[in-house]
């Protein structure tokens, strides 16, 4: 089951929205869960309560609570960097702050067919990978944990520290073992740091900002080939 | 003593000389200048300390080979390139050696050939440098033409046959002979350097162009911005009318013909030269200036720009690489069967990510990492490129170019996040 979100005061987009939803779902063979609300608020109310959405379709103009007030409270609040969020609009020209939530995309109303069926094959990728497993041993026990709970990997002599969202682990092992079991959206960008770039705030060429505020360094040797694992990686999030 | 001065003089000319050798074959810069200016220093030492302390020739060439290799390394590519680079410039290097020493030793006594050599050799290789930069490959300014190049190479051919002359009349004050072609060997270093001056003074003209074309995107911007105020005012002026009009539509519930005046208005509306309006006046002036032009030259335009209102990449690189990249891909599409654009611009994590595809049909010229467009004025169009790249350079970006199924593409990513 996918969950749906949709949030616009323009009742008639969101009927519009549902509809091409729902064909997009059958066509792809997908369950979809529809909710609709058309205040701020509303959709705020039920986040609130701890509710999950695998995408959320957003109105930026939305009166009272926008939508660029309901992206922060997801991503730094809610410090929920899974659900994908869609910015729809019929302006063109957005606001630095609108970058900071880290769209999945940006629709220009009408919406059409071919932009929902783009955007919807974009999230789903994405939803997979980030529902994907980690798994180790540590002390005799197996865990597992989703690659969306992994900031990044550190490793300390032979141990590896696994920060989480909200723990850090640890385990035995090599740091470039882990690295090569990981998909592309996994970093290595110094000999002891692997970062997951779904967790990235901004990227520069010698450093990344984490989304928790930790800064961590690229080293040098490592440069190019991150920026080339970065472009893979984002090109496949954004296109 | 003498002999000294003379290998270590030389010897540091070759190693600069090498240098430019290197920028020739490899594209990109050394990046890490500290270990860059290592590698190269230490060529310099291994190289002079095994000449002076052996005097044997078969030293002499591994070290050189060795080290030449070693400094390869600084670059990218793959290695056998770099060792085909290495044989090369060695090659020469040895060619130049053999030839000074054979043509000048018949004519002198004793021990002293072997300096003025040294002198001859290193002349010689400048020039061959300086032939392959011209001719054998074409790179950084692609068909770029050094103003003045046949007076530059006279003065290291004159030099030699100065040399000659020198040695010919047999003098045997090796205080004046070390002297003179010390003095020679200094004049030559310096016409490289205004050589290189030359080089900044072309692309300052390049510059110009460019800032040319802003001026022009501005001005389209201005025409723009202004036909939007003028509708927008044209429509108020007209509203009670339109108002009115839609009322009476409205009583007599003629839904149908009210969908179709609402179109019309909002026809009127839309500014036709106002392609898009993403809110970042340096990225809207000079895309919707490209965007004109594409529509003038009856080419389709496909485009999704993503940016907040201010980035952190200069103007001017914007301008070089969307006025560069477009005004290409908009010639290759004019005269292409489908006649498309497609531009993709997004912002990213504090990068951009740029997308030009266009269709092509004609013969495409590639030469290696090189393209370069059929047009008659080639050579100012792979400069724009090359601009383009070394704009992208500049933010640490990157730039992938490919072409499959008449479908040409180009990719840039840069890093905004950095102070330039």
């Amino acid at each position: 089951m996918f969950f749906v979100g949709i949030c616009d005061d323009e009742k008639g987009t969101c009927a519009e929205l549902e509809n091409l939803l729902y064909q997009y779902g059958k066509s792809h063979d997908l369950k979809l869960e529809i909710s609709v609300w058309y205040t701020g608020e509303g959709l705020c109310e039920f986040l609130e309560k701890g509710s999950k959405l695998d995408v959320l379709f957003l109105d930026i103009e939305l009166i009272s609570t926008d939508g660029i007030k309901i992206g922060n409270y997801i991503r730094e609040e809610l410090e929920d960097m899974d659900t994908a969020i869609v910015y729809i609009s019929s302006k063109s020209s957005y606001a630095m702050s609108l970058f900071r939530v880290q769209p999945l995309d940006f629709l220009i109303k009408p919406l059409k067919a071919e932009m929902i069926e783009d955007v919807m094959n974009r999230a789903v990728k994405q939803y997979r990978r980030k529902n994907q497993i980690f798994e180790f041993h540590a002390q005799g026990n197996h865990f597992k944990i989703p690659y969306k709970e992994i900031l990044y990997f550190c490793s300390e002599n032979k141990k590896i520290h696994i920060v989480c969202r909200e723990q850090t682990l640890q385990f035995n092992g090599k740091l470039e073992d882990v690295a090569k079991r990981m998909p592309d959206s996994f970093v290595l960008i110094h000999q002891s740091y692997l970062v997951n770039l779904d967790f990235v705030m901004e990227c520069s060429y010698d450093k990344v900002r984490m989304q928790n505020g930790d800064e961590l360094n690229i080293s040098q040797p490592y440069r190019k080939t991150v920026r080339g694992q970065i472009i893979r990686s984002e090109w496949e999030k954004i296109k | 003593m003498f002999d000294w001065i003379t290998a270590l003089g030389t010897n540091l000319f070759r190693t600069f000389i090498l240098k430019k050798f290197m920028a020739v074959f490899f594209l990109e810069e050394v990046e890490n200048v500290r270990k860059e200016r290592t590698v190269y220093l230490l060529f310099f030492i291994a190289t002079t300390a095994v000449y002076l302390a052996f005097h044997f020739p078969p030293a002499n060439i591994l070290t050189n080979i060795l080290m030449i290799y070693g400094i390869t390394q600084l670059y990218e590519g793959n290695q056998k390139k770099k060792i085909l680079v290495t044989m090369l410039i060695y090659g020469i290097n040895m060619i130049c050696d053999v030839f000074a020493v054979y043509t000048f030793s018949d004519y002198i006594v004793g021990g002293d050939y072997n300096e003025i050599a040294a002198y001859v050799t290193v002349l010689l290789i400048s020039i061959c440098e300086f032939i392959i930069e011209r001719y054998a490959v074409e790179k950084r300014y692609v068909s770029f033409i050094p103003p003045y190049w046949d007076v530059l190479i006279c003065i290291p051919a004159v030099s030699i046959i100065l040399l000659f002359i020198l040695l010919m009349s047999n003098l045997n004050n090796q205080f004046v002979l070390v002297s003179v072609s010390a003095g020679i060997l200094l004049i030559n270093m310096l016409i490289f350097y205004l050589y290189n001056a030359l080089m900044d003074a072309y692309l300052r003209l390049e510059d110009k162009n460019l800032l040319e074309r802003q001026a022009a995107s501005y001005a389209n911007q201005l025409d723009v911005v202004m036909q939007s105020e003028e509708k927008i005012r044209a429509l108020r002026h007209d509203m009670k009318h339109h108002l009115n009009e839609l009322a009476i539509m409205a009583g007599r519930k003629e839904n149908r013909e009210i969908a179709d005046y609402i179109e019309s208005m909002q026809g009127f509306m839309t500014n036709t030269k106002e392609y898009l309006s993403s809110g970042n006046k340096e990225v809207d002036s000079i895309l919707n200036y490209m965007l004109s032009k594409a529509e003038h030259a009856g080419v389709n335009t496909e485009y999704k720009v993503n940016l907040p209102r201010e980035i952190g990449v200069q103007v001017f690189d914007l301008n070089v690489i969307f006025g560069n990249l477009l005004e290409n891909a908009i010639l290759a599409a004019e005269q292409s069967e489908d006649r498309w654009v497609s531009l993709f611009v997004r912002y990213e994590k504090g990068m951009l990510f740029m997308e030009i595809k266009n269709s092509y049909s004609h013969h495409l010229n590639k030469k290696g990492k090189q393209y370069f467009t059929t047009k008659r004025d080639a050579g100012e169009h792979g400069i724009g490129l090359q601009n383009v790249r070394m704009a992208v350079n500049k933010y640490h970006g990157n730039m992938e170019i490919s072409d499959e199924e008449s479908v040409f593409a180009v990719r840039i990513m840069m890093y905004t996040t950095e102070d330039k």
